[in-house]
């Protein structure tokens, strides 16, 4: 077996150059004969107190000093030497400042970093992310569209503000390699400049030239993702020159790009081809034209900020470039007077999650300083209470010649060499909590790797502790000139700080109010997830699979893509197992939604409904259990209409039923739109509700029939008494049947997708709870130090009091008291915080209240207790207090 | 020049006398530990040894590593004859001074746990 792994690094981490090799190898052979000898427990702590030891051995014998000059740095190196005695002479405070230190600065690096990588995760493969900015259409109310080409040659035209502006169209299609299965992938028709401006580099091979990808002239030629050459191509170095079938499109692969996904956050791009193809790779046979304004198919336009220019004069820019374009052609670009652009810097987050994200890093950041906080509480409380017993010492030195700044340097410098092995720990704790922290449930799914600790998080949090300990160093450091050397020799206890006690008092309250707001903080929001968990779904996703398929790629017109879909759910239906099978457009929690506003003619503009659409055949409702109300089913003729022919029956939930008309009859009445060209819809049917987009709200649905979408591609629901894994391998061939090129993407279970809906809140509850925790342990240590140092400095009037008849049980009594009215009082001032905190995190709560009372009131019994249990440990002190020995001290 | 010898330093210098060609990291420390119960770190012998090294009562060699090291190398002491003139000086001090007196000692330490 191996030395233990954390003294045996911190010794080749921390050893002298010149000594480590011989002294690791030392301890190494050492350690081997130990284990044989004595077995391997007992070796363990034979290394780790020799790896101590050793530290301090080739640190403290003989630093190198005599070479250097006479002044100021071997003082500090004798400094040092005095900094290391006097940490081996209370090696109980050094442990508490060590573990406070190491605790802290680990959770809040690690938590940072976390957070830091969720939040705004450097865009892989790009170059410098900062100067990069989004640029969206959207009107007022947050709408976006797309730009056309033409409009977007106008805007780079004129852009410069950018070092390069470029755009991009996407979509998912099915690829086709040489040799091997199709799969499904997203693939991006992209402008000349779209890989100069992200700074892109090729793996091997090439990237397309701007030639190549000029939409006037463009070639056949495509680069994939690196990921997409491992799973399609098996990393076959000889891919380059194959061809590459997208959709019905074949293409030359010129090169594997490097790292690079895409921009947005869990960048999912893997194959980059001309913008010039990209209508006849999506359209096929539509007749519509890149050239054409009113075709607004760029909804991705980044931009590369030039040197000094800022986001938001960049996109005043573009707007006043966009309204002269609308100016020029009003009946196509006009649509631009309301869709402006909007420049947004921030670019590994995904659209809409700007400003939620803001909050959420805010909330992390009050977090982090609370905990931060009660760290530097504890570790001035410890430091004074330590400048307080030296008392006597610092009177010696003085009396015996030492000057003040001797002592000030004295204190400063063990202030800081005691903090060595805090941080040293720190980062320990901090990699070793942030692998845990990543491989967490809900951690995963946000990312695609553990981060690294963050360094200058790490940095800052060391920074940070180490101000609050040297200022509580220097406290009692000024105390030394003031201090009496005649009564702190004779040891008298009467003359103990006031203020620093009141001081330490003070800090324990904070620390117990802080930690305790962060406990109430951290119950709200588990409790939260608890309500999320046994959140009313209005349907069942027990045993329900979700499947992608998209025949439209393949070329199928709609009347195909029609017959594909009814033979695929009749074969589906017919499988043994099969409960349900549906189809619908959009994916139950898949993120896509599409909205509508509705509104009554005798209802005001403040009354507008909105709902949300979504495009179902009957087994739909059956696989997720929602049960109809009133009125009926589609019909198979409302079910058959061809696309654009029928759509006037539609069938809506309970929740728009409601937000409609009222409590009166739904079925029958006509569903009033704001779009003037809709057509007549009329309520035949009334639903449950089942949650869509969120676990926290219920909202308004619109069912139309299957057919009636505007897109080739279905997600088929099926509900099946077989397991997820052959339910998957069932629907593959039975999708290949009928056509071998179509694959069947993203196979989810229901249940995965609605708990992947709570991911980021369960992250945050974690990490809150963590932090809770933590602080709740420091403020403990804090609470124990006080207690323990009170119970120290009132030795003789214990003994005093024993002598003159109190019981121990009295003393404790007294001493728990002390240490309640601390907690007491800690509890109430963090009832008001939590209130505050409680403000702050209320978007997240659901199902309970921010300032729920069992919380708070549980919050505040947890706390207590603990202040018992923190008072009982140094209480017991008391039991060994000897009377006789009291009164004699008092005497001399 | 007399260059004086601390304690630890004696015990060091007849520890390396006595193992000759083996004395290394390894053997000096479990020779005193054995002789005198003292538990003492490797880095403490290496660093003292260092200083002897650097005084120029012994000299040094590293070995070629061995798997039971990780592959890391063993340093080998050997004592110089400055070193035993050193050695043995303070030594015969400490004789001298105490010529006689060892009895004297015994009884003074045994007063001393009778009080």
């Amino acid at each position: 077996m191996r030395p233990p792994l954390v003294p045996r690094t911190l010794l080749r981490w921390l050893l002298p150059r010149h000594a480590r090799e011989i002294v690791v190898g030392d301890m190494a052979e050492e350690f081997a004969a130990m284990e044989r000898a004595v077995g391997s427990r007992r070796a363990r702590a034979w290394y780790h107190r020799m790896a101590l030891r050793s530290l301090i051995a080739c640190w403290t014998v003989r630093l190198p000093a005599p070479r250097l000059p006479r002044f100021g740095l071997d003082r500090s190196l004798s400094d040092v030497r005095y900094a290391l005695r006097s940490m081996q002479r209370s090696p109980g405070l050094t442990a508490l400042v060590t573990l406070t230190l190491a605790l802290s600065i680990g959770a809040n690096s690690a938590v940072f970093s976390l957070a830091n990588s969720v939040m705004f995760r450097a865009v892989p493969g790009v170059e410098s992310p900062d100067e990069l900015v989004v640029v969206q259409f959207e009107n007022p109310n947050g709408y976006g569209t797309g730009a056309s080409w033409p409009t977007f040659l106008d805007l780079q035209r004129k852009a410069s503000e950018f070092s390069g502006l470029t755009t991009a169209a996407r979509g998912s299609v099915d690829l086709r390699p040489e040799h091997g299965a199709p799969a499904r992938a997203r693939a991006l028709g992209v402008a000349p400049s779209y890989f100069s401006v992200f700074g892109v580099k090729p793996l091997f091979g090439r990237l397309p030239t701007p030639s190549e990808l000029d939409p006037a002239n463009p070639q056949r030629v495509v680069a994939i993702s690196e990921r997409l050459w491992g799973t399609l191509f098996g990393n076959d170095p000889g891919v380059i020159g194959q061809s590459l079938w997208v959709n019905r499109e074949t293409f030359s692969i010129v090169g594997v790009v490097d790292d690079f996904r895409g921009a947005l956050r869990r960048g999912d791009e893997d194959v980059w081809y001309p913008l010039g193809f990209y209508l006849d790779v999506r359209y096929p046979g539509e007749g519509l034209s890149l050239n054409d304004r009113s075709q607004r198919m760029l909804f991705e336009v980044y931009g590369r900020l030039a040197e000094g220019a800022e986001v938001r004069t960049a996109e005043a820019q573009l707007r006043a470039t966009m309204a002269a374009v609308v100016e020029a052609f009003p009946e196509q670009a006009g649509i631009h007077e309301e869709y402006r652009p909007t420049a947004y810097s921030g670019i590994g987050l995904p659209t809409g999650a700007r400003d939620s994200t803001a909050r959420t890093m805010g909330l992390l950041a009050v977090v982090v300083g609370i905990v931060l906080l009660i760290a530097c509480a504890n570790i001035a409380s410890l430091l004074i209470a330590r400048g307080l017993s030296l008392r006597g010492d610092t009177a010696v030195r003085r009396a015996s010649g030492a000057s003040v700044a001797r002592i000030v340097r004295e204190h400063l410098m063990y202030t800081v060499v005691l903090a060595v092995p805090g941080a040293t720990l720190g980062l320990f704790v901090g990699s070793g909590l942030l692998s845990l922290l990543a491989r967490l449930p809900g951690g995963p799914s946000m990312l695609q790797e553990v981060p690294p600790l963050d360094g200058t998080v790490l940095a800052f949090t060391f920074g940070a502790t180490m101000l609050a300990a040297l200022a509580a160093g220097l406290l009692p450091a000024a105390l030394a000139p003031r201090i009496d050397v005649r009564s702190a020799l004779s040891g008298a206890s009467g003359q103990r700080s006031p203020l620093a006690r009141k001081l330490r008092s003070g800090l324990t309250v904070v620390q117990v109010a802080l930690s305790l707001s962060l406990l109430i903080g951290a119950t709200l929001l588990l409790r939260t997830l608890r309500t999320l968990s046994h959140a009313e779904l209005g349907f069942d996703p027990t045993a329900v699979s979700v499947f992608s398929i998209d025949p439209g790629h393949q070329g199928y017109d709609e009347e195909e893509v029609d017959a594909f879909f009814d033979q695929l759910l009749a074969d589906l239906e017919d499988q043994p197992g099969t409960i349900a099978a549906g189809l619908s457009l959009l994916r139950p929690f898949g993120g896509g939604s599409f909205r509508l506003l509705l509104q009554r003619e005798d209802q005001d503009d403040s009354e507008r409904v909105t709902s949300y659409a979504q495009w179902v055949t009957p087994g739909y409702f059956d696989a997720l259990g929602q049960r109809l109300t009133a009125g009926r089913m589609f019909t198979r003729e409302e079910l058959d209409l061809p696309a654009g022919k029928g759509g006037s029956a539609v069938i809506i939930n309970l929740t728009l039923a409601r937000r409609l008309f009222g409590d009166g009859r739904a079925v029958g009445e006509v569903v009033p739109q704001l779009q003037r060209d809709a057509r007549v819809q009329e309520v035949v049917g009334v639903v449950t509700d089942a949650r869509h987009r969120s676990l926290k709200v219920s909202e308004a649905m619109l069912y139309l029939p299957f057919k009636e979408r505007w897109r080739e591609s279905a997600v088929v629901v099926v509900k099946s008494s077989k397991p997820h894994r052959i339910l998957v391998e069932d629907t593959r061939s039975a999708v290949a049947r009928l056509n071998g090129g179509i694959p069947v993407a993203s196979a989810e279970r229901l249940q995965s997708l609605v708990e992947r809906a709570t991911g980021d809140e369960r992250l945050f509850a974690t990490l809150l709870t963590l932090m809770a925790v933590l602080a709740a342990s420091l403020a403990a240590i804090g609470l124990y130090g006080v207690v323990a140092n009170e119970v120290a400095g009132r030795t003789q009037e214990f003994g005093i009091r024993i002598a003159l008849g109190a019981r121990h049980g009295q003393l404790v009594h007294t001493v728990l008291l002390d240490g309640l009215r601390l907690g007491g009082v800690g509890v109430l001032l963090g009832w008001m915080a939590a209130g505050a905190l409680g403000t702050l995190l209320e978007s997240r709560l659901f199902g309970v209240a921010p300032l729920d009372a069992p919380t708070f009131l549980g919050a505040a019994v947890v706390f207590l207790v603990l202040t018992v249990l923190a008072t009982m440990g140094p209480a017991r002190a008391i039991d060994a207090v000897d009377p006789v020995d009291a009164l004699r001290r008092e005497g001399t | 020049m007399a260059k004086s010898l601390g304690d630890f330093e004696q015990l060091l210098l007849f520890a390396v006398l006595d193992l000759g060609a083996d004395a290394y990291g390894v053997a000096v420390r479990r020779r005193i530990e054995d002789r005198t119960g003292r538990e003492i770190s490797p880095g403490a012998v290496y660093t003292a040894m260092d200083r002897l090294e650097k005084k120029g009562f012994v000299e040094s060699q590293l070995d070629d590593g061995v798997p039971t090291r990780g592959g890391r190398r063993k340093k080998f002491y050997t004592l110089v004859p400055e070193g035993a003139r050193a050695l043995a000086e303070s030594y015969e001090t400490l004789a001298r001074i105490s010529e006689g007196l060892l009895e004297r000692l015994a009884k003074a330490g045994q007063e001393g746990v009778a009080s």
